[in-house]
């Protein structure tokens, strides 16, 4: 992942935020997703993707659903009714983070 | 361009004889793999073998080390058991216990020969047994998603050790603090073989 300290912190919001507008997807879909809305600019590993899938399935936050397609077996992931409030508040949480960056990094300066 | 089952299947040994040897995360790595590979197969031009010796040069270390999640130890599972066994329900099973410990004397029914330590050990044992049938006679494959819970049992049984030692009766509250452990550890083995079956992952 690109400049990876800095969007360590937001891989699950952002994978949430992905499931909450495309209902369900699989590991390599969010990956080029990401890599597509970014223009290339983010990539997110595997090493880093899919341990924090798994971590947000075992939190009941991502529900998971296993179907035959192409020829193999792909695991699609979803947000759960838990997960979709915890989407919400991490929403929330991450644009109150980036207004705060912004007021750090752009000050407005009263004269 | 769509890979074939040929392809899939190399793919699927070749991650296998890299050490990967649980079912569940070697399938998605196969799918992630294949998904990559059919893509720079239309981009590049390429046929399967180049594209995935292409792929897997440049990206061979960060796969396997997707591997490493099974090899560690799973926080996130001793906390879904911990919630587990603070659920109301378990919690009423868990002060019938007290209660029955506070009103009946549970050593007049176990001796020497056989005490409370030895039922709390028969029942791990019993456990242990159980999932080793179930894996390798049952699935006949090795899947992350069920072992990880077996490493619960283990704390539980090092813990009691610890605790009950061999030679100790163990039929005080701390027997049956333990014996609930292990009841509510067969409870949860059991809702993840459901959620396993699920899944579906056992036609793979």
């Amino acid at each position: 992942m690109k400049n990876s300290q800095l969007y360590k912190g937001s891989l699950n919001t952002i994978v949430m935020k992905l499931l909450e507008e495309n209902g369900r997807m699989y590991g390599y879909e969010i990956t080029q997703k990401v890599k597509d809305i970014t223009k290339g600019e983010l990539k997110i590993t595997e090493g880093a993707l899919y341990p924090a899938l798994h971590k947000m399935e075992a939190e009941g936050i991502l529900e998971v659903e296993v179907e035959n397609v192409d020829n193999r077996l792909r695991k699609y992931y979803k947000l759960t009714q838990k997960g979709t409030t915890e989407t919400v508040n991490k929403l929330a949480e991450l644009e109150e983070f980036i207004k705060n960056m912004q007021s750090i990094v752009q000050p407005k300066l009263d004269f | 361009m769509k890979l074939t089952k040929e392809n899939i299947q190399f793919i699927d040994t070749y991650l296998k004889n890299s050490n990967i040897i649980y079912v569940d995360i070697r399938l998605e790595m196969t799918d992630h793999i294949a998904s990559a590979v059919e893509d720079k197969m239309q981009e590049e031009n390429l046929d399967f073998y180049d594209a995935f010796k292409n792929y897997m040069i440049k990206n061979k270390a960060i796969i396997l080390n997707n591997n490493k999640e099974s090899n560690s130890f799973s926080w996130t599972e001793i906390k879904k058991y911990l919630l587990f066994i603070v659920q109301p329900k378990k919690l009423i099973f868990a002060m019938f216990l007290l209660l029955l410990h506070q009103f009946v004397d549970v050593n007049s029914y176990f001796s020497k020969a056989f005490s409370f330590n030895d039922l709390l050990l028969v029942l791990i044992v019993s456990i242990s047994f159980f999932q080793i049938i179930y894996y390798f006679v049952y699935l006949k494959k090795r899947f992350y998603s069920l072992e990880k819970s077996g490493m619960i049992l283990f704390i539980i049984y090092y813990t009691k050790m610890i605790f009950i030692p061999f030679g100790s009766e163990g039929s005080n509250a701390l027997g049956l603090f333990f014996f609930y452990l292990i009841f509510a550890y067969s409870l949860f083995f059991f809702k993840e073989i459901r959620t396993f079956q699920k899944h579906k992952y056992n036609f793979a």
